[in-house]
């Protein structure tokens, strides 16, 4: 090999490991079994609309998934039947780096990658008519459902979590009203409920759950919108919208910092 | 400055702030986009269409006119600040749930008032 072509060799190396070769790939590593199925959870873990994901090692060879919503949809040919099939078992799943049953994938991605120095990531955002919007989700009805992950943590209920917030809430909460169905369920007091129930409808919520006759909630994620003013801002209404229970709460006294972080702390 | 220059700054201003529209509630548009990625249009479109349902331009309350909205999401913090003097001009953020609310709440004002001055 001449100098130059060494040279060139050398360079193109840097350059192929410093992950700017190729516009939009970006180099991740090390590349034993153990860290490549810890960046393959990490990078599914990363989604919210659509992704396709390429990993590819340093011969050039690509491995295929599309990826949304945290969860990965399905593997892209070409790759071993059998991962194929196995693509389908986290349709629902988000992925757990401990899971044992992520054992064949990570084999998979050993062996796909044995010997590379290098692995490669290229993140492609997908059209919401995209084969995984096929797959079953797609662009729209994630942005629709404002690109909630339904995934409370583990074993947990959203109505518990929701309970101790309200709870945690109490003293600054003047007044409260729980609907369930859109009707009634209970209130801190008549003249209160009536009230918050007025001011939902004068405010003009027509679509901002949760409101009386609203239909139900197409996400069981609990979310929390905090109505307010900036001429009064430790003042302002709490909506919650967790399924078929919808929460109205009227506080004072609390910033929406301090109400942010008791939301947060509930696992939301 | 212009508009973009304003969102610019209250991205800059709130690093957890991702994205900072203007946004006609009243049309239901995005009249303007700051973000580091430029979010797809469908997003765009949902965030004005958020915006519009949560602060109608026609408010009809008796009380105070709602002037800011937080919703809590599992992956981000929609903010809304609307112009006192326009209610129909909404700035709205998306940001990362580590967000200070109260900073990107003031800041987003700051920039609506600078907007309404210019206008």
């Amino acid at each position: 090999m001449t100098g130059k072509a060494a040279l060139a060799d050398r360079l193109f190396q840097i350059v192929n490991e410093a992950g700017q070769f190729e516009t939009g790939w970006r180099r991740i590593g090390p590349v034993d079994q153990a860290s490549l199925l810890a960046h393959f959870v990490a990078v599914i873990d990363e989604t919210v609309l659509p992704r396709r994901l390429a990993l590819r090692n340093q011969n050039g060879e690509i491995l295929c998934l599309e990826a949304a919503n945290r969860r990965l949809r399905r593997f892209v040919a070409p790759v071993p039947d059998n991962l194929l099939a196995h693509g389908q078992l986290f349709v629902e799943r988000v992925l757990d780096v401990e899971d044992p049953s992520l054992a064949q994938i990570g084999a998979m991605l050993g062996q796909h990658f044995s010997g590379s120095t290098s692995v490669f990531l290229q993140s492609t955002e997908l059209s919401v008519n995209g084969p995984c919007a096929q797959a079953g989700v797609s662009a729209n009805d994630l942005v629709k459902a404002w690109s909630i992950s339904p995934v409370p943590g583990p074993g947990r209920k959203p109505e518990e979590a929701i309970e101790r917030f309200r709870h945690a809430l109490a003293g600054n909460c003047a007044a409260w009203v729980h609907l369930r169905d859109g009707h009634i369920a209970a209130s801190s007091d008549a003249k209160g409920a009536d009230d918050l129930l007025e001011r939902s409808h004068r405010g003009g919520w027509q679509n901002v759950p949760p409101c009386p006759g609203v239909p139900k909630s197409n996400s069981s994620t609990p979310k929390c919108l905090i109505l307010g003013t900036s001429a009064d801002p430790a003042a302002c209404t709490i909506l919650i919208d967790c399924g078929i229970h919808h929460f109205i709460l009227s506080v004072a006294a609390i910033s929406a910092n301090e109400i942010a972080m008791l939301w947060r702390r509930e696992g939301f | 400055m212009t508009i973009g220059d304003l969102l610019d700054e209250v991205r800059n201003t709130v690093p957890e702030c991702r994205v900072a529209a203007f946004i006609d509630s009243d049309t239901t548009l995005v009249l303007t986009v700051s973000a580091a990625e430029r979010p797809q249009q469908e997003a765009l479109d949902r965030l004005a269409e958020i915006a519009a349902d949560i602060m109608p331009s026609h408010n009809n309350s008796s009380g105070p006119c709602l002037d800011q909205a937080i919703l809590f999401d599992r992956h981000a913090t929609l903010i809304f600040v609307r112009a006192l003097a326009e209610p129909t001009e909404v700035i709205c953020c998306t940001c990362s749930d580590s967000v200070d609310v109260e900073n990107i709440l003031a800041s987003a004002r700051v920039a609506l008032d600078w907007i309404g001055k210019a206008g």
